[in-house]
């Protein structure tokens, strides 16, 4: 894992290097003198040859610590936070509507293979996810917010309200400003798990010991209760893999909703050339997504014995 | 071993090719640069353009004009920061688009325009002369205005040095425009726009300490596409221009663009390089304190000392800084040399600060330079008209009045600044009045759309934005004038006006680098338009034919009209290899 997260750091900065651009000229504003660029490069360390960057860079990396945003001009780590945590108020809720609705109609719609309601609710699902999500944010939009009115269209608050992230979150109006955003993350991600959970379930359906537990004269809600505990494994897989996702944020929603999350922090920090968030917020979401194989890995041994490797199998 | 697998020698073999492909855009560029020969077909032109702003369209026209004239051209979008590089590195081929918009802390100045576009010693790699531009005749007239107090004098000195560029057919400029449209809720009254920044700009606004609500409102929202991501003044962007509400500038703009006093009760200057300045009586920082000469000393101090890069290119030329007269609060400042644009570049760009409470922050913080300086919402104490209450990063910025300024809004309690990313959202929350401005210039269909809703109006003002072509002056086919005259006569102007602006925006018929909105606007004397059979006659009558296939060729080595006008170009080159056969 250490490897791999060097070489992560190591093809960031090659990246970083080759990418067109001078942070300094996205700064400094054209038509100040070149004076000012070249002083603003000499303060940022730019002007230092690219080994003395490259081991410098190393050194942050080793110990987290990414230096300051040259846009904010605070810590990388500052920003990093505050954007991550906005970008976790709108997923998680988003995640948990999508992980429970997209489980409980895939094992509904598995369970009642070939009936009209399945055929219907697998069109609609692969119709809405083939929307693009900032097309479907704007249907909300205009549907809800500029049309009826219900709801407001962008931020995490009103205007002026201001706040730290905890009272923001935790404040009367949140859910109404992160209705929209949420709705729209969850009616297109539902149809990932929903079809998965599908699959499985049909291919458990056919099983001998849903066919015994029939014969034992066992309630159809209990035999449906056990299909679900088997064909749920390949979910924590997908859950695992929606993890990632969520640490990198939505750049598209964030954009039409005005969230101010870790998606548009990076577009912006691209746009001005912010090397120090950009590698933070890329290293850090490879060590998110690094860890979170790992985890599903080891969980996935843990939840399905017949994957389990033994001592004896290492050995061998 | 797998025939399909490289082999380490292999491997190490291709070793050179993968690092040079690390430096293929420079190499790239450089290889489609043209190539031209006297005799020959004009080589392929290649134009890098931005993807913003209609510049793909602009460009397809005028490879569909040229393409008449017998001229191949091969456009290369690219993005901003691409565009940048190629620009500061001269790897845009034969030709860019450029948009010229005055800085506003000096649009009432041209010096910095003037020199960092075209003077001589601006012309070469990583500078702001991208044409490589070098005119004798222009650095003369630039030289003298730069000396000049008589503002006449300067005037005259500034529209001759116009006059130069717009003879020698150098930049092809395109349009002044488009015009500036903001649309707000006409519930606020009373606001006025500046010219070139329109009614709801950060820049020089004079609406939000002017405007009232009809219905009694004092909180205004205004909805602006992205925000500065933090308050330090001393930062590399300087937090220029809403930062002026809280540090109040020592000279700023009228509506007119005008230069007046604003922290200084007046500024004058005694010779070439002295200039007295008289600090406003009565002022105080938003902790309560006063504003002492001793601030204002301090400020020129500081600047001095640390020269932050937004500030050290027009502090460079000053020497000294003494207080003459502490009772009247009078402050002389020497320059090194004669500094006619002392007041734009030097008054107009700075601001006050807080002796009382930078001094502290640094070391408390334990920095050496004000640009590291972390500047949470109490430290952001200035002497402005509006204190900053609350900074929510990339959300929004809250302002609340500040009674004791000697021009403190009167209709307005609180302004509220908040990121609005999209113009979609832009429009719809100005419908819904989530919004009550938006610092956004809607095109004219947009604003027709806007208007359907009864609570929303909309002002223009024109703008001091002129977007043209620059072209490598320094190389053929561009060296010959007569072939830039051509191509000037060869750009529909009017198509970037009625159809890429949909009329918002005016026909120019002359290389004017100030447009007419700008105080230092002066009419240039050669004139051209949009005619395709006049570029025809233009590049006959200068020796120029085509060949059987229709594509244009130069005109042979030994035409001597043709030696003489390029080699009027050469002799401002002189330490540059030639780059085409014809040994002159």
């Amino acid at each position: 894992m250490g490897f791999v997260l060097f070489m992560i750091a190591t093809l960031m900065f090659g990246m970083f290097v080759l990418l067109p651009g001078d942070p300094a000229a996205s700064f400094v504003e054209e038509g100040l003198s070149r004076k000012a660029l070249e002083r603003q490069r000499e303060l940022w360390g730019l002007d230092a040859p690219l080994h003395v960057q490259y081991l410098r860079y190393l050194g942050n990396v080793a110990t987290l610590e990414f230096g300051v945003s040259f846009r904010a001009q605070v810590p990388v780590r500052e920003v990093l936070v505050e954007k991550f945590l906005n970008s976790i108020a709108m997923m998680l809720p988003a995640l948990i509507l999508i992980m429970v609705g997209g489980t409980v109609i895939g094992a509904y719609l598995g369970w009642r293979r070939g009936t009209a309601v399945e055929k219907t609710a697998v069109l609609a699902g692969l119709a809405v996810e083939s929307m693009p999500s900032f097309f479907a944010g704007i249907v909300m939009l205009m549907l809800f917010s500029y049309g009826l009115g219900w709801l407001p269209s962008s931020g995490m608050g009103p205007s002026g309200s201001g706040g730290s992230f905890v009272a923001t979150v935790f404040s009367s109006d949140f859910p109404r400003y992160a209705a929209l955003p949420v709705l729209t993350l969850a009616v297109r991600g539902v149809n990932g798990p929903m079809l998965l959970m599908r699959t499985s379930m049909i291919e458990i359906r056919g099983s001998d010991f849903l066919m015994l537990l029939e014969a034992k004269g066992v309630s159809e809600l209990r035999i449906v209760r056990h299909a679900v505990r088997n064909a749920i494994l390949p979910m924590i897989t997908y859950f695992g893999v929606l993890i990632g996702t969520l640490f990198q944020g939505q750049v598209l929603l964030e954009t039409v909703f005005g969230w101010p999350g870790i998606g548009r922090a990076v577009v912006d920090a691209l746009a001005a050339r912010d090397f120090p968030v950009l590698q933070g917020a890329f290293f850090f979401t490879a060590i998110v997504v690094v860890g979170m194989n790992l985890v599903v890995d080891v969980l996935y041994g843990y939840l399905d014995p017949r994957v389990r490797v033994t001592g004896d199998e290492v050995r061998a | 071993m797998d025939s399909h697998c490289l082999s380490r020698r292999s491997f190490l073999g291709l070793a050179p090719s993968i690092l040079g492909a690390a430096a293929v855009p420079t190499a790239f560029f450089e290889s489609v640069a043209s190539a031209a020969v006297a005799g020959r077909p004009v080589p392929e032109l290649v134009l890098s353009h931005q993807t913003t702003g209609g510049e793909p369209e602009m460009a397809r026209k005028l490879s569909e004009d040229l393409e008449k004239l017998g001229l191949r051209m091969k456009l290369r979008p690219l993005s901003l920061q691409a565009w940048l590089d190629a620009m500061t590195q001269r790897t845009y081929g034969d030709m860019t688009n450029r948009v010229k918009t005055p800085l506003p802390q000096r649009i009432a100045d041209p010096e910095s325009l003037l020199f960092e576009t075209y003077h001589s010693s601006q012309a070469q790699s990583p500078r702001y002369n991208f044409g490589n531009y070098k005119q004798p005749e222009f650095d003369k007239w630039y030289e003298l205005q730069a000396r000049e107090f008589d503002p006449k004098k300067r005037l005259e000195y500034i529209g001759r040095a116009a006059n130069v560029i717009g003879a020698d057919y150098f930049d092809c400029f395109r349009g002044n425009g488009p015009s500036v449209l903001h649309v707000y809720n006409k519930d606020w009254t009373g606001g006025i726009g500046t010219a070139g920044y329109g009614l709801a700009g950060t820049a020089f606004n004079w609406t939000w300490p002017l405007i009232r609500s009809a219905s009694g409102k004092r909180r205004v929202v205004v909805g602006q596409p992205s925000m500065r991501a933090h308050t330090n003044p001393f930062a590399p962007d300087g937090w220029s221009y809403e930062g002026q509400y809280v540090f109040d500038r020592l000279a700023t703009l009228d509506e007119n663009l005008k230069i007046i006093p604003w922290a200084l009760e007046s500024f004058g200057s005694k010779d070439a390089v002295t200039w007295d300045v008289v600090l406003r009586r009565g002022m105080k920082w938003h902790d309560g304190r006063p504003v002492t000469v001793d601030d204002l000393k301090w400020t020129f101090d500081f600047i001095l000392a640390h020269k932050p890069s937004f500030f050290s290119p027009v502090w460079d030329n000053v020497a000294s800084v003494t207080v003459t007269d502490p009772a009247r609060q009078a402050v002389r400042i020497v320059c090194k040399q004669p500094y006619a644009s002392f007041p734009a570049a030097v008054l107009v760009f700075t601001s006050l600060y807080p002796r009382h409470v930078i001094e502290p922050m640094m070391r408390e913080q334990g920095v050496s330079k004000p640009h590291e300086l972390r500047f949470e919402s109490r430290h952001v104490v200035g002497s402005g008209f509006f204190k900053l209450k609350r900074y929510t990063r990339d959300v929004e910025m809250v302002y609340e009045a500040n009674k004791d300024h000697w021009f403190a809004p009167k209709g307005v309690d609180e302004l509220v600044w908040k990121v609005v990313r999209t113009v979609d959202a832009m429009m719809g929350q100005l419908q819904n009045r989530e919004i009550d401005f938006a610092y956004m210039s809607f095109t004219p269909s947009q604003v027709k759309e806007l208007l359907k809703s009864p609570y929303l109006a909309v002002k223009e003002h024109p703008t001091t934005a002129a977007p043209y072509y620059t072209f490598r002056i320094d190389q053929l086919p561009w060296r010959d004038i007569e072939f830039r005259k051509a191509f000037h006569w060869s750009v529909d102007r009017n198509y970037q006006v009625q159809v890429m602006w949909e009329g918002a925006g005016r026909v120019v018929t002359e290389d004017s680098v100030f447009v007419p909105s700008h105080p230092f606007y002066t009419p240039v004397e050669t004139k051209h338009g949009y005619d395709l059979q006049r570029a025809r006659q233009i590049l006959k009558d200068a020796g120029y034919t085509w060949d059987g296939s229709g594509r244009l060729v130069l005109p042979v080595d030994g035409d001597p009209n043709f030696r003489k006008r390029v080699n009027d170009v050469v002799i401002q080159y002189p330490g540059q290899k030639n780059l085409y056969a014809p040994v002159l």
